[in-house]
């Protein structure tokens, strides 16, 4: 049986990691709602944008841009994976990083080559430790700006454009709340201009033309779309880490008040036994 | 009867406010827009945005933009705006030697899509220079 001054001194280190953890949690919380501000922020964009696509796609052709042509079967896949620079966020990076493998494998032999295009640190280290070369790495997104964005849209472009790549996908954690981010998959490249049925404003005056407005606009919606799985990754993180610290800080308060138990019980036996000592010595004389 | 603009960008949407008109740098040369305006969707090259509020005229910077007008409402949609008091001169002065530093080592050789991009990061740097003079 521990003695009371080693009870003691757990339970001191104990209240210690229960104030870092708090303090983790509080920090996470701040960061949170930051982070879902900037995803309303950014929706009345995603509307109008949404809307101008769906007018400008209906009057064109399917392939009147290179951006839009699919290419089936698709050989080459690129992954563009959104995680997190640090831990402590609980499954987080774990359940984001396992998804991506298992949509890859689903692919199966189908794919001649997949290449992991990470975004975050986490995990970039995963599959480096497996022996994948990327052709880029991002860290230090964990504020997304749209130029960062806008710089890995041009690499995703300029691969899907010189058929480096027959797809790219984004597999990112979409943000439900601060106990809940699911792991989703979508198709970046090709693009999916949307459905001519949301074309209620139809009728515009186009200038120049469709062709070329789509040409500036493709772009643009490349690079949002990589925004938003940003934005939604970052605002995962910061509620996966707040649930994790939030759980730690319970687990911290549990264990100080079971140790508290062991130190009265020790304490208890030591005065038990300091008077059994007594008496003993009593009877003795 | 005025004009409702809306400027949005992915960061934020930076106005949405009623306007009596306003003049827009479009790709084409720059274009006025006044209440009764035919429908129509144009993209907009980096430059400066102006338009008159209560007898005020206020500059915005955009790039990247697409303007629409739609029945007296005008969006401009853009992957960045700036109002002159988000612009600190001496950042843009060297965030434009920059791009002009990329263009010139581009030269005319390079590919279209490349040249027009570093001429897009000089126009817009250019833009939001012009705010704070």
């Amino acid at each position: 049986m521990a003695t009371q001054k080693e009870i003691r001194t757990r339970i001191t280190s104990v209240q210690k990691t229960q104030k870092i953890t708090s303090a983790m949690k509080v920090v996470s919380a701040a960061k949170l709602a930051r982070a879902q501000q900037a995803i309303a922020a950014a929706r009345p964009y995603a509307e109008k944008l949404r809307e101008v696509l769906a007018s400008v796609g209906s009057g064109v052709e399917a392939d009147a841009h290179p951006l839009l042509v699919r290419r089936e079967p698709v050989r080459k896949l690129d992954v563009v994976l959104f995680s997190s620079d640090r831990g402590l966020c609980g499954g987080f990076n774990a359940n984001v990083i396992k998804f991506a493998e298992s949509q890859i494998a689903e692919r199966g032999d189908a794919l001649a080559e997949a290449h992991v295009i990470p975004v975050g640190r986490r995990g970039g280290d995963y599959f480096r430790r497996r022996g994948h070369d990327f052709v880029a790495r991002y860290t230090g997104l964990a504020t997304p700006t749209p130029e960062h964005a806008a710089e890995i849209a041009r690499l995703a472009i300029d691969r899907y454009r010189t058929g480096e790549t027959d797809e790219v996908m984004l597999v990112y954690s979409e943000f439900g709340s601060a106990v809940r981010q699911t792991p989703r998959a979508e198709t970046l490249l090709p693009f999916a201009a949307g459905s001519s049925e949301a074309s209620a404003g139809g009728g515009y005056e186009i200038e120049p033309d469709a062709e070329t407005l789509l040409a500036l606009l493709l772009p643009r919606a490349v690079e949002f779309g990589i925004f938003r799985a940003l934005l939604e990754s970052a605002a995962s993180e910061h509620g996966a880490r707040m649930s994790a610290m939030d759980s730690a800080t319970n687990n911290c308060q549990e264990l100080v008040e079971s140790l508290t138990l062991d130190m009265n019980k020790a304490r208890q036996a030591a005065i038990t036994q300091e008077l059994s000592e007594i008496v003993g010595g009593a009877e003795a004389l | 009867m005025g004009l409702r603009l809306s400027i949005v960008t992915p960061a934020r949407p930076l106005v949405e406010t009623e306007v009596d008109g306003l003049v827009a740098p479009g790709r084409e040369g720059e274009f006025g827009v006044l209440p009764g305006h035919e429908r129509f969707l144009a993209p907009l090259s980096a430059g400066v945005l102006r338009y008159r509020a209560g007898g005020e005229e206020i500059r915005v910077a955009v790039a990247g933009g697409f303007a629409e007008v739609c029945e007296d409402r005008v969006t401009i949609l853009a992957s960045s705006a700036a109002l002159p008091a988000d612009v600190d001169a001496a950042q843009t002065r060297e965030e434009l030697a920059r791009a002009e530093a990329a263009l010139a080592e581009l030269g005319s050789l390079s590919p279209p899509d490349e040249l027009d991009q570093a001429r897009e990061r000089v126009a817009a740097a250019q833009a939001r220079l012009a705010l704070t003079g």
